[in-house]
């Protein structure tokens, strides 16, 4: 019919330049652990990438505990059944969530919103003085206008 | 619908002879009516619109048929191809356009008449290109419109159920002169759609410079055509340039 370029040609064309591989990360790379450090906990998070992180993960070790008692963790077996917490979270909390949500599955490991929370709240200290601790430093950190007190009545008779 | 008269005695081709083209496709929603108004536009032709649905060109031309009391369209049919063609409207930046009517639906005009008048009209509605608007899938006046054709453009859009569609749209269309435009093209398109695209094409068919998914044309207000805006933009640039691509296959494959 005509001489012009070919259709077909033309979007095998597309094909192919949609296939170039991306040039590699300049700089420091992609988003780190150590941006994703909570002010919460305060802990240094280490300084390398999350993928020699997600590579190189062991086995959690149990957070040393003051009780010799066998640590207890809730039990979330696969099928259990779900509770909505309805939670409303402050919002650099949440676009934390997500930058964590999105660094993992550029690194191909799939994960959610809901899964991290679990983690978290499966993972909570196994003592209450422990927990006590935590909350202090979390308010200090990011308090929520609460002002009830965090010495409980035990440790008052304490000191 | 065999080959047309028109066609077979190569009358699209003689001098002073307005070429006609037919934008029609089995399936709906695959970019027929987009087409039809940017290549009307992009060949300094008039758009005859066999297409009654509201979501037609008449309406995103600016035309509301149901505000007026004649159907110029449905009149010129029923006065026959030796009466004067319907007067087509003009408005600046925008094709000519010989408007629909909902009432099309319902007529029952052969396909011949429809042919034989769209034949005797070419001439009077414009010097250079006459492109026909059609309805989806098989009626009389989308049969009468594919006889009366120099050239049938089938918008093509690269999808399983689609290509299917166009395969067998081929098929029925073997003894006309057939150019498929790829239309709603993402940046990269599907290996295995273009390969079966390059399968039913099967070098019988040509296959048009392809038309971008440009999902902003859905929601674009304005009724200037995007070859045709005044001041465009970058991305009314980009997709300007592909319809005017386009055109040029077309204007090449009536002149050549």
């Amino acid at each position: 019919m005509a001489d012009g370029p070919d259709g077909i040609d033309l979007m095998r064309s597309r094909i192919q330049r949609g296939r170039r591989t991306p040039p590699p990360v300049r700089g420091p790379g992609p988003p780190t652990l150590e941006a994703t450090a909570t002010a919460a906990d305060g802990a240094k998070v280490g300084e390398t990438n999350l993928a020699p992180q997600v590579a190189a993960r062991k086995p959690k070790t149990l957070r040393p505990t003051t009780t010799t008692a066998k640590p207890w963790r809730p039990e979330v077996a696969h099928g259990a059944a779900t509770a909505n917490l309805a939670l409303r979270v402050r919002q650099p909390l949440d676009d934390h969530l997500a930058e964590i949500v999105h660094a993992f599955r550029r690194e191909g490991v799939r994960t959610s919103k809901v899964e991290l929370v679990e983690m978290l709240l499966w993972e909570l200290p196994q003592t209450h003085t422990q927990l006590r601790a935590r909350l202090a430093e979390f308010r200090d950190a990011a308090a929520r206008g609460g002002d009830a007190p965090l010495v409980g009545s035990g440790e008052r008779r304490r000191s | 619908m065999q080959g047309s008269g028109r066609d077979s005695e190569g009358a699209g081709e003689q001098v002073g002879m307005t070429p006609l083209i037919t934008v029609a496709a089995a399936k709906g929603g695959v970019g027929k009516t987009t087409l039809a108004y940017e290549l009307a536009a992009a060949l300094d032709g008039c758009l005859v619109d066999l297409d009654w649905d509201a979501g037609g060109a008449t309406r995103m031309w600016g035309f509301d048929p149901a505000s007026r009391q004649r159907a110029p369209l449905l009149d010129g049919f029923e006065k026959g191809p030796e009466a004067p063609a319907p007067r087509p409207r003009r408005r600046p930046h925008q094709p000519l356009l010989v408007p629909s009517h909902p009432d099309l639906s319902a007529s029952r005009i052969d396909a011949d008449l429809v042919a034989d008048c769209l034949v005797a009209w070419c001439p009077q509605l414009s010097p250079y290109y006459v492109v026909v608007d059609t309805h989806p899938g098989a009626n009389p006046l989308t049969d009468g419109a594919i006889a009366a054709a120099d050239l049938i453009v089938i918008p093509a859009v690269l999808g399983m159920r689609e290509m299917t569609a166009l395969e067998q749209n081929l098929a029925e269309l073997s003894h006309h002169r057939v150019l498929v435009v790829p239309t709603m093209v993402p940046s990269v398109p599907p290996r295995r759609l273009v390969d079966r695209l390059a399968a039913v094409a099967g070098g019988r068919v040509t296959v048009a410079p392809p038309i971008s998914e440009h999902r902003w044309l859905r929601r674009r207000l304005r009724r200037a055509a995007v070859v045709s805006q005044p001041n465009p933009g970058v991305r009314l640039q980009i997709a300007a340039a592909e319809f005017r691509s386009v055109a040029t296959v077309i204007k090449e494959a009536l002149d050549g």
